[in-house]
Order: structure tokens, then sequence, then C-alpha cells
């Protein structure tokens, strides 16, 4: 997993504690690196995990709501670090959500071939959006916190529905969301 | 935690965090590094390639003499390859020229070809429309010196700004269609000079052909006509032999007589070949006995040749087949003539016919291939009439026709030296080729090379069945005069007969055959029509003037060429029973001789009664009184009879009256009757003449009922007279 996703993780961390707080969650979580996270490596995705854990028990939230906040947050942090894959012209969620695939986990693939970056496919009819994630990380939390983070972005309400209980388990899901 | 030892931890996490960073970022130097190395080598490698495949490029173009270009619209001007300066004759040391420059190496008149181009072009760029425009091109270099450069350009665009194209020099090509232009005419004119002295030659064909069959039938008919006085002649000078003379009047008859004869023998000569020109000559292959057939030639020439004090013999090897396939006839005809010659030209000497295998070509399946000789030690042909003795009048330069040039001409007995054409043409129709070898004083040998089928000698003869052997009523063989003049057909006849079993005497002219048949009484006569002293006609009308027992009742059977058949008629009614036209055909003259021996049985039996009721089909006339009293069945034939008897009058004087509608109806009437009773012969007659009649063909309806009807009607009336004669084979059943 990408080494990026480790330290703006930190850096959230960071934001809502303190110094302290933050290298106590690092420090409690059973990684064996010290925490020392460059943006250009490469880690195991079970580290992110234990971060959140660790997090989740010293600040007394549920991990669900904390990747949840995450992924939200991480949405601008990714558009403004990586202009490159953000194409000119898209102005809206709903369009941008439905070239993720084709225009950017596509190309992900091309540039680092050992990636592996999970499905994210549209479907549309009158009513609603469908994005239906799939990924071998059970990341579908920071998923969901991350289309929010988008409409946030282009600055458009919306009202994520799925299924069933999504845990820190969670490697699939379909998201809903209904037209406006 | 406290703040100290977090921020303790934190600088150890940056630090850990630093040293991996800055070892990802060594790691990610050197692969840089490798991989920036790499792809130098890559771009040599590729810069190596494209150089190459320019090279491949440009040389290709030079050897097709085809260039590339940029055409640059808007500055209007050209980027060349090397292979388009070099098409053009451009300047070498610049890539780039003005639209002016290149429009300066076309040649003036052609010049106006390239500036409407760049006018339609610019347009096109101006306007933004697509241009309309055919840019492939054709013109001339400008000239220099004599040749002239022959260049097609065309070129294409994509963005409207810049045209990339082609030159290619066609000049050899446009040499090339030019020269296959030309050609192209030359050869259609002489096609048509062709064609026009084909036409003519075709015409010129036609003419000769339609020339040579009128000159041939010319000559048969001048012959036969010449013969006729001839044969007066010889007959004329016979009977002055048997006058008392001076001596020296029997030397000018002698010399008379010899004149006469050579030219008999000429006008024959020259018959026999006109027949063979026009193709009268069909060859009959059978299987025949090549011992026998030479045995027949000897015994018939021995004594001729004895005659001269020479010896005749016979050589054939026993490896030849005793059976072959061939034609008999005309192979014994062959042989004849060049033993005749042989006889001729030789005085006590000896003069042998030789038949042998030929070794050099045996290994041939089937064929068998002969070498038959006939050699004699004669007077000999001089080495420059060797080259022209196979020919036959009309093949030899005029020159020599004027000398005494023939083997047969340099002899007592001269002809017109058209025998051994005849045997030419003869061996050659056979597949087989004839050659001579002589020495003037020594001899000559006449030698043909022939392949025959050899047959097996278990098999079977050929169609035994078709010609049983004839056999007289008293059943003895049926005793045969031939009379003709010409021994080859003699021999032909005698060959012919005497295969059927008849048993044959000749007569060399009409006054023997008249002799002949006063010294013995023959089955029947095979006469030729012309002969010399006294033809066939005047024979025939003799023997019917014979008195004694038969004489009006003798069949004979005329033997006539082919060219006068038509004349056929005249023949019967000079008395002759038949007519056979030469050349024989085997079944026509076995066909003949039968009717002969069986018409010679009927008259002789007198009234047979079995042989006259079959001209009714008592099957059918059984049927039709079957049940009948005798009186009832005396009652209905009485009637039947009578109907029958009237109806013909009256058809007759239908016919007779022209009346065609009445005798039509006379002779449906007589059709129906003569059906119901089972006189086919009778029904067929009366049905075709009602057919004539109603079609209009009147000649032939009126011909049919006066020549046939009355006939044919006696002889229903008499077998239904001698029907009533007849045992009823039904009433002694029943």
């Amino acid at each position: 997993m990408k080494g990026m996703l480790f330290t703006e993780l930190i850096d959230f961390i960071e934001r809502h504690t303190d110094i302290a707080t933050t290298e106590q969650i690092i420090d409690e979580a059973r990684i064996d690196r010290l925490g020392a996270y460059t943006a250009v490596g490469n880690y195991p995705h079970e580290e992110m995990l234990e971060i959140v854990g660790s997090a989740s028990s010293i600040l007394k939230s549920r991990p669900q709501e904390l990747m949840r906040q995450f992924g939200k947050e991480l949405f601008p942090k990714l558009y403004e670090s990586h202009p490159q894959f953000f194409e000119e012209g898209v102005k809206d969620a709903p369009l941008f959500l439905s070239r993720i695939q084709e225009h950017i986990h596509d190309e992900v693939a091309k540039l680092y071939p050992k990636s592996s970056p999970p499905k994210v496919l549209v479907s549309e009819d009158e009513t609603r959006l469908v994005v239906n994630y799939e990924s071998h990380r059970p990341f579908a939390l920071v998923a969901l916190g991350l289309i929010e983070g988008c409409y946030e972005y282009f600055d458009q309400p919306v009202d994520v529905q799925f299924d069933g209980d999504l845990g820190v388990t969670s490697t699939n899901a379909q998201f809903s969301i209904l037209k406006t | 935690m406290d703040e100290e030892k977090a921020l303790l931890l934190r600088i150890k996490r940056e630090r850990a965090a630093r040293l991996e960073a800055e070892s990802l970022l060594e790691i990610k130097s050197r692969e840089l590094h490798a991989a920036v190395k790499e792809s130098r080598r890559l771009t040599r490698q590729l810069e190596k390639t494209v150089e190459l495949q320019t090279q491949e490029l440009l040389s290709a173009q030079r050897v097709t003499k085809l260039g590339t270009f940029v055409w640059d619209i808007t500055e209007n001007s050209f980027s060349w390859s090397e292979g388009s300066r070099e098409v053009l004759d451009l300047d070498q040391s610049t890539t780039r020229n003005s639209f002016e420059e290149f429009l300066a190496a076309i040649h003036p008149d052609d010049r106006h070809i390239m500036q409407h181009i760049s006018e339609i072009l610019h347009q096109s760029v101006e306007s933004g429309d697509k241009f309309v425009i055919d840019t492939e091109k054709t013109f001339r270099l400008k000239q220099r010196g004599e040749d002239i450069r022959w260049i097609k350009f065309v070129c294409d665009s994509t963005d409207f700004k810049f045209f990339s194209g082609a030159v290619q020099d066609i000049t050899e090509s446009v040499v090339a269609a030019k020269d296959v232009r030309q050609a192209r005419t030359e050869l259609e004119s002489r096609l048509a000079d062709l064609e026009k002295t084909q036409h003519k030659l075709r015409v010129a064909h036609e003419e000769a052909q339609t020339a040579n069959a009128t000159k041939s039938r010319f000559i048969a008919m001048i012959s036969h006509d010449i013969r006729t006085p001839i044969n007066g002649l010889l007959g004329t000078l016979t009977l002055l032999a048997d006058s008392e003379l001076e001596s020296s009047q029997r030397e000018l008859l002698q010399v008379a007589t010899s004149s006469a004869e050579l030219l008999r023998v000429l006008v024959n000569d020259v018959l026999d070949f006109a027949r063979l020109e026009t193709g009268q000559i069909q060859l009959e292959p059978a299987n025949f006995n090549i011992r026998d057939l030479v045995s027949q030639l000897i015994d018939f020439w021995s004594p001729l040749a004895t005659s001269a004090e020479n010896r005749l013999e016979a050589n054939i090897d026993d490896c030849v087949p005793g059976v072959l396939r061939g034609d008999p006839i005309r192979l014994g005809q062959v042989f004849n003539n060049l033993l005749s010659n042989a006889i001729k030209f030789t005085s006590s000497g000896v003069i042998t016919l030789n038949i042998r295998a030929d070794d050099s070509r045996a290994s041939e399946k089937l064929k068998e291939h002969l070498i038959i000789e006939v050699a004699d030690t004669g007077i000999g042909i001089e080495k420059n009439d060797q080259v022209h003795l196979f020919k036959d009048f009309s093949q030899i330069p005029l020159e020599h026709n004027e000398e005494e040039q023939y083997y047969d001409l340099s002899s007592s007995r001269r002809g017109a030296g058209l025998g051994l054409a005849i045997c030419r043409t003869l061996v050659e129709q056979m597949g087989g080729k004839i050659s001579v070898t002589s020495f003037p004083g020594k001899g000559s040998t006449f030698c043909i090379r022939m392949a025959l089928e050899a047959v097996s000698d278990a098999a079977p003869s050929e169609n035994p069945i078709e010609y049983p052997p004839l056999v007289t009523v008293e059943g003895r063989a049926p005793s045969v005069l031939v009379a003709e003049d010409v021994p080859a057909n003699q021999l032909v006849s005698r060959m012919l007969l005497q295969s059927f079993g008849c048993q044959v005497d000749i007569a060399n002219d009409g006054v023997e055959a008249v002799a002949a048949c006063k010294k013995r009484k023959y089955d029947f006569v095979l006469m030729d029509v012309s002969m010399p002293r006294l033809d066939g006609i005047a024979a025939t009308q003799q023997i019917r003037c014979l008195k004694g027992s038969g004489f009006e009742k003798l069949p004979i059977i005329g033997l006539t060429a082919f060219a006068f058949a038509h004349e056929k008629q005249r023949f019967i009614e000079a008395g002759m029973n038949e007519v056979v036209c030469k050349p024989v055909r085997r079944e026509h003259l076995y066909e003949a001789a039968r009717n002969a021996v069986d018409g010679r049985n009927s008259t002789e039996s007198g009234e047979d009664t079995t042989k006259k009721t079959s001209a009714i089909n008592l099957d059918v006339l059984r049927a039709l009184i079957s049940g009948l009293s005798d009186e009832q069945v005396r009652k209905v034939m009485q009637q039947v009879s009578d109907d029958l008897d009237k109806y013909r009058d009256q058809a007759i004087a239908d016919a007779k009256s022209g009346n065609i509608i009445k005798l039509s109806r006379s002779c449906h009437a007589i059709k129906g009757l003569a059906a119901s009773f089972g006189s086919q012969d009778l029904a067929s007659l009366a049905s075709s003449i009602e057919g004539a009649a109603r079609e209009g063909d009147f000649e032939l309806a009126v011909a049919n009922t006066l020549d046939r009807l009355d006939f044919t009607t006696d002889e229903t009336l008499n077998a239904l007279k001698n029907y009533q004669a007849l045992p009823d084979p039904l009433s002694n059943a029943g």
C-alpha cells in the first residue's frame, strides 16, 4: 500500500489530537518499524488497520467512524497532490466518480505495475448513482468517506446509502446515491 | 505520554523515515541511472534502425526512381527526399525548394498542370473546404538533350497545411506503353493483313478444291467415254488381224494394236487414280491370312511370269503371324501392282515377294511391324527417276512430264505411271511407307513397311455368320463367271467370290464372257460394265439373246464405277438383274450374289406354294377366317380377291387420269383390306402411295401405283389363291 496513505493517516490523527497523542497512538500500535513511513514507500495495509485500532482505543472513538472520516478528509488532499489525475472540466461529483476507474485507477496500474488499486464501477439510472467498490483490502469505509469528501469538494449535498453493516473488515460494498 | 517523550519518539520516527526515504532515493537513483542508460542504448539502437531503414527506403526510392516530399502549402515550399531530388533533377545541395524552383524543373508545356493543382490547394487552404481535385498527375521534366523524362506526381494532406506526396520517374513505363501501343497497332494491322490473306487463301483453296473435283469428275467421265471408242478400235483391229494381210500391213496393224492397247491401259489407270483421289476407296479392315493371300497372288501371276521365262517366288518368314488384321483386298491390289510391274520389266529373271517381321521395331505391343519386299532382277530404274516414281502426274515438275520418265514408260507396255502412285496412296492410307532401291540393269526392290495388328490364330475369322458360304439348290458351290478386264479387279472379285464359297472363272472382256456363257452353265455372272472389245451392256444383251435354256433368266450382276451409279437404270434396262458399285463392298457383293443364287433357286423350283404364300402373314389370315366353314372361307376369299382387284383397277385408272384425291381414297381402301388379311407388303405400299398423294407428291404416287401396285396386288392375289390349296393346321388340330 502506498506510503502516502500512511503519512496522510498520521497527519489526520495529528490534526485532530496533538503530537503527544499521535506519537502515543503510533507507539502503541502493533507495528515494528517505529511508525516511520515515507510517502514514496510501500507498506503492508495491515499496519494501517493497527494504527486505526490504536487510535480508536486511545481516542475512545469507533474505528468505523475514524476510517470514514479519514476518507472524507483524504479526498481534497489527493485532489491537490495529484492534479495530473484530475481532468479539467470535471465539475461535479457523479461525473468524477464515474471516471475514477478509467482515468485514475487504470492509469495507476500502468504507473505502478506492482500496485493493486480497487475496482470502482459506477452505474446510474434515472434516480440513483450506484458505486460498486471491490478491493482485496478492507477499506470500504475509507471509500465511503472518499465519496462523501468528493461531493463535499464539489459542494454538492449527498446522502450515501449502503446495505448492511460496514465494518473494518469490509472489502466490498455497494453505495447508492439518490440524485437530487 | 509527556511532551518530551513524544518529541523524542517523533524525532526517532522522522529520522527512521528519512533514512528509509534516503535509502529508497538511492535505490530509485540507481534504477533511474540504469533506466537512463538503457534508454540511451535503446535510442542509439533506434537511431541505427531508423538510419538503416531510411537508407533502405532511399535506396528503394532510387531503385524505383521514386522520391517523397512534403509541400508546405502556406510557405509554398517543398522539402525533398534525396530520391525526389534525383528524380526531379534538382540541386542536391539543398533539401528545400520554393514552388517556383520546382516549377522551373518542369517542362514549360506541362507547368500549367502543377500551377493548377497549386491554385486549387491554396484556395482549399484559405477557404477551409476540402479540395476537390485529383492530385495524381503526370508531367514531363524540362528537357535536357534528347531524352524526355516523364514524372508521376501525387500528394495528399490531412491537415491542409502540409501535403505529403511522392514523385516517380515513369519514363520507362511510358516508353514501354508507347512501344506496346505501337506494337499492338502493328500487330493489329498485321493480323488484318493475315486475315485478308487467309480469306484469299480460303477462297483460293475452295476454288482449287472445286477445280480439282471438277477435274476428277471430268477425267472420270472422259476416261470412260474414251474407253468406248478404244474398245471399238481394239475389236476392229482384232477382226482385221483375222483377215488376210500382207506382212507390211500386219506390221502396221501390230503397231496400231499395241498403240490402242497402250491407250486403253492409260485410260484405265487414269480412271483408277481419279477414283482414289476422290476418296472413293475406303479401307475395310478384316482378319485375313497373309499366307493365303500371297499364295493366291502367286497362283494368279505365275502363268504370266513363266511366259516371260521368269521365276516367281514367295518367302514368308515363320515369325510372321498367320492371321493379321488389315484390308486384304487393298493390300492385294498393292501386291498385284508391284508384281505386275516386276513381271513387266523382267525377262528371264527372278521375282520374289518376301515378307518378314521388322526386327528393329519388334518391341511394340499388338502391332506386327512387317517388311514386305517385291524384288526383281529386271531392267532397274535410274537414280534420277526414282525420286518421282511414286508421284502422280500432278506432282511431277513440268519439264519431267515431257520426258519418258516413268518406270512404266521405259518399256514396251507403257502406262499413265499411276500404278505406283496408287500403291503409295493405299500404303499410306494403311499407315505404311513404300520405298524403292534400284540399280539400272540389276533390278529393283520395292519395300513396304507397315504395322498390322496380329490376331491370335485361335481367334475365329471375322463375321463367320455374316457371310455363310453360298450353295445352290443342288447343294453345290455356285459357279460364277467374272467378266472384268483389269487384273487387279479380277483378283478382288475372285477373292471375294471365293470367300463366299463360289467357284470362279474369269473372262477378260465381253467377247470372252459371251463365249464362256455358251460353253458352261453359270449360276450367275458378275459383269463389269466397261470392258474392251465388248462392254458389259452389249455382252449382257448378247447373253440374253443366246439360244438355249435359261439364258434369259441367268442372273447378271453389273459392276460399275460409283461415278456412274446413276446410270443403274440403263444397265437394268439392258438386262442386268442387279448393279453393284465399284469399289466393291464385300457386303454389297455378298447380297447381290446371294440374291442371284436364291433367285435362280425360286425360278428353277417353279410354283413353290409355301414361298408364294409368304406374301401374306398366315397368322393374321387364319385369325380372320377361324371358325368359318370351308364354304364361308371360299366366299370370303372370293370377296376379298374381287374387292382387291376392283380397287387396284380403280387406283390405276385414278393414277392415269391424274385424280390424286380419288387415288388416295382407293389406296386407303386397299391398305385397310390388305392389312386385315395380313398382306403387309401390299398394305405398306398402299399406305406409302396414299401418303405421297396426300402430301401432294403426285409423281411418286403415280409412279408407285403404275410400277408396283399392279404387281404387288397380283402377288397377294396369287398368295390368297394358293392359301386355299393349303391344308389348314387349325382344322387338322381340331
